[in-house]
């Protein structure tokens, strides 16, 4: 369907097992870590404080994909956690409940934790880290978009208003960083985190944009997993830097030998909204691999990357501004791509021509599911493009139902194979 | 039109209606689908403002002479949200949407504080399927943040702003402080009945209080001050036969609330001192400062006179521990612990609290519930036979 990008996947398992591994030094040292969500994580100002970041949404779907899951959520079940909450969430206190360790790796405590209001969930959670180990637990308030549809923009008064509560919140926590730390901020330090991410982000964006010509050249659900967990464990650092460049001139090379050897029968060009059914990370991307589906586009990218992957640019002259007006946008654009999904899906499947759209809803997460469904009636009501909705989970095999799954993902490549027999656009 | 006319106390009701009257009123009020309040106050020409759980400064709305109308209060309707929504959310989400829906309620603006994930999708959702304007208000979560006050009279601001693109009025720093006033009122109102549920709690079950209370969100304050002012004093010379119940706080209604036939169950074996059901009605706990700027004041008592729940982070006060308080302040046996099913805020909050109560050695018991429940046999045997196992604890050999 497409050449793989090995490169690219080999790097991302190198870098990832050596951010585990960092982590598990820490936790043998004794050291700790700022716990910090991928939506709004505040890499750049814990890398310019030289602050370890531990970011258990990753750990969280790595259990997931590894199959260490469900004893985490089981163990929190018996300690009395509700079925129905954040999976996420409640891995992650069987996770602490179990002194952080996991069969190879053990995790550090947190120094800090930061929360910024991108999903209230991450609130609670936090919560929970408070009442474990009484750490300083920094909430950062990130305004959301009041209108759907018309966000405020620089300029406006109304984001000139969010953007001073973010300032002035940005240097409530630029002064525990360095309560914490004993140092002062080092602006060059910090201009330099936002000028990693900055290319990071070009280039990421830059990989985002190669799928939504043909040939597409990756797949946006499993190397797109690969491009985020780099994405965010390294935003700020050269590595990532180094990565992402890497990863683009790989693509491009692809979509060249794409071009020169074009593949018999195109791909279903699919778009992706929702999380990832990760117990079943590759089964699931296989039920639609294997019958000619590729992921060309993912909201997930979007919100996941903490609105990363739209390429916003620091400014690293002025680094606590910048950083202040770079976390409002990105965040808000993450927040934009789970809670106004049904708005731009439309706009989203024409700009990546996708010919079929596949809606993943999960139960534990209602910060991106809650208005999945109604997004597919709103695409359906624009458009004759075959939809799907699946609903399973992102961490709990005990709500994937893979026969229920593959009976829908079967008919709805059965509708997609009439519509291009019958010459659809 | 004349929008002072009453709505419903002295229109439906009497004025001069006896205790019972109003209870009986009250109960169809909430019970009725047709909203008859609203279209009454929407035939007269008057404005709409609905909107959600858990607070909002209704004052600002009101100043520019819209009802304001908490969506979700009302008891025993459910809806049929169709295809629009997954299985896995609580019920109110799916109430309000269904009830537009079916062109029950017809607000002229929608209004969500971003409380939890569910909600804040709301917005999207509405401005898909309804022509009405909605508006997501961010509440600050960091309150200690010096900033947030500041930051909070701006997003007041801007519902302001909304408001008065609906009604043509534009915001009126002194009406703002007559409405404030009027609210001031009403929030002492509602003190004085739940210092009065706790004194006295024989005087005034918790369905019963829980019918003054809601009330409130489907009628203008002035009328549900008139209805409370009404009702005190006659509550204050009820004959009542004190019996013997346990004293109990219950909490986890912040937000969906039970349906009456559940709280009548919990209210025939036990006296509930104290609860948090519509506890956004009762948010600030002390009167607004009705002289300076009134958007400053609100925006000011929000962040730092206000009451708690599980939606709003308080970097100074942990929920459990405010549990803990609230027992103790109440002198209460026990606590009932509820969870409306699939909420997230609320069901976080069941394992800290339910620790911190063991630790404390205060017994607690778990009723988890839905809004369109209609089956409490369960629940009254849960509950009965826990407060029956504090009554006679004390007597076992
Ligand atoms: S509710 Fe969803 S977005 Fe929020 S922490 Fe859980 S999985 Fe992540
Ligand atoms: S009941 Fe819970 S989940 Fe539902 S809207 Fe209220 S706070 Fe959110």
């Amino acid at each position: 369907m497409t050449f793989p990008a090995i490169r690219a996947k080999i790097e991302a398992t190198s870098l990832l097992e050596s951010w585990s591994e960092r982590l598990d030094q820490l936790a043998q040292q004794q050291r700790t870590a700022a716990y910090a969500f991928v939506m709004g994580s505040c890499a750049e100002l814990l890398a310019a404080f030289e602050i370890p970041l531990f970011l258990p949404e990753i750990n969280c779907l790595q259990t997931a994909i590894s199959g260490t899951a469900q004893g985490l959520l089981q163990h929190a079940e018996e300690q009395g956690y509700p079925s129905d909450i954040c999976n996420y969430l409640k891995a992650d206190v069987g996770l602490h409940l179990q002194g952080r360790r996991l069969p190879h790796k053990r995790l550090p405590a947190p120094c800090l934790a930061i929360a910024t209001t991108a999903c209230n969930t991450y609130i609670k959670w936090a919560e929970v880290w408070q009442r474990l180990y009484d750490m300083p637990l920094f909430v950062f308030d990130i305004p959301g978009t009041r209108n759907p549809g018309h966000p405020s923009q620089p300029g406006d008064p109304a984001f000139a208003a969010d953007l001073a509560y973010m300032i002035e919140q940005l240097r409530d926590l630029i002064s525990l960083c360095e309560r914490i730390t004993g140092r002062r901020l080092d602006p060059d330090r910090l201009s330099h985190a936002l000028d990693c991410t900055n290319r990071m982000s070009r280039d990421f964006n830059a990989i985002l944009k190669l799928n939504r010509q043909e040939p597409a050249c990756f797949d946006a659900v499993r190397q797109g997993g690969a491009y985020l967990g780099v994405f965010n464990a390294f935003r700020g650092t050269d590595a990532g830097v180094r990565y992402f460049s890497n990863a683009l001139e790989e693509l491009q090379q692809i979509r060249q030998r794409c071009l020169r050897e074009p593949v018999a029968e195109a791909p279903f060009r699919l778009l992706f909204a929702g999380l990832p059914c990760y117990p079943l990370y590759s089964r699931f991307i296989r039920m639609f691999s294997t019958q000619g589906g590729l992921f060309v586009s993912s909201t997930y990218l979007q919100f996941a990357s903490g609105g990363g992957c739209m390429g916003y640019q620091y400014d690293t002259k002025r680094p606590v501004e910048s950083f202040a007006e770079g976390l409002l946008l990105t965040t808000r654009e993450a927040m934009d791509s789970m809670f106004l999904a049904g708005d731009r899906l439309f706009e989203a499947q024409a700009a990546c021509r996708a010919d079929g759209v596949v809606f993943h809803g999960v139960k534990s997460c209602r910060t991106v599911s809650t208005g999945l469904a109604d997004a597919r009636l709103a695409l359906q009501s624009r458009s004759s493009i075959p939809t799907l909705l699946l609903e399973s989970d992102m961490m709990d095999r005990r709500l994937i139902s893979p026969a229920q799954m593959q009976n829908r993902i079967d008919a709805f490549f059965e509708t997609l194979r009439l519509r291009r027999k019958a010459g659809a656009p | 039109m004349n929008l002072n006319t009453p709505l419903y106390f002295g229109h439906a009701l009497p004025v001069d209606a006896s205790l019972e009257q109003i209870l009986n009123a009250c109960r169809e009020l909430l019970c009725d689908a047709t909203f008859p309040t609203l279209r009454l106050w929407q035939e007269r020409g008057g404005k709409v403002l609905g909107h959600f759980q858990v607070y909002l400064p209704e004052e600002i709305a009101h100043a520019a002479g819209m009802l304001t109308v908490k969506l979700g209060c009302t008891t025993g309707i459910t809806g049929q949200p169709g295809s629009h929504f997954g299985s896995y959310l609580c019920a109110v989400v799916k109430q309000v949407f269904s009830l537009v829906d079916e062109g029950r309620l017809k607000p002229d603006l929608f209004v969500v504080p971003s409380i939890c994930d569910a909600a804040r999708n709301l917005p999207a959702i509405w401005s898909r399927n309804f022509n009405t304007p909605c508006r997501m208000l961010y509440l600050p979560q960091n309150s200690a943040s010096p900033a947030a006050a500041r930051y909070l009279q701006q997003e007041y601001a801007g519902f302001a702003a909304v408001v008065s693109e609906v009604t043509g009025r534009p915001l009126d720093l002194e009406a703002l402080r007559r409405s404030a006033a009027v609210y001031n009122r009403n929030r002492h109102l509602l003190r004085v009945l739940q210092v009065l549920k706790s004194c006295e709690p024989w005087k005034l079950a918790l369905d019963e209080c829980y019918l003054l209370t809601a009330v409130g969100s489907l009628l203008p304050p002035e009328e549900h001050n008139h209805l409370l002012e009404q009702v005190i004093p006659q509550l204050a010379v009820r004959q009542c036969q004190q019996q013997d119940k346990i004293r109990v706080v219950l909490c986890g209604c912040f937000c969906e609330q039970p349906p009456l036939g559940m709280l009548e169950a919990i209210a025939r074996s036990c006296h509930v001192v104290s609860d948090d059901l519509l506890i956004g009605l009762r948010w600030l706990t002390d009167d607004l400062d009705v002289q300076g700027d009134p958007l400053a004041a609100l925006a000011h008592a929000y962040c730092s006179s206000s009451s708690w729940s599980p939606v709003q982070h308080d970097p100074h006060r942990q929920t459990a521990d405010l549990l803990l308080q609230q027992v103790k302040q109440q002198g209460a046996q026990a606590v009932i612990v509820t969870a409306p099913k699939m909420c997230e805020p609320g069901l976080d909050e069941l394992v800290p609290a339910l620790a911190a109560l063991t630790k404390a050695g205060i017994p607690s018991c778990v009723c988890e519930f839905e809004q369109g429940m209609t089956s409490f046999e369960l629940v009254e045997l849960q509950v009965e036979t826990f407060a029956e196992n504090i009554l006679y604890s004390g007597e076992l050999p």
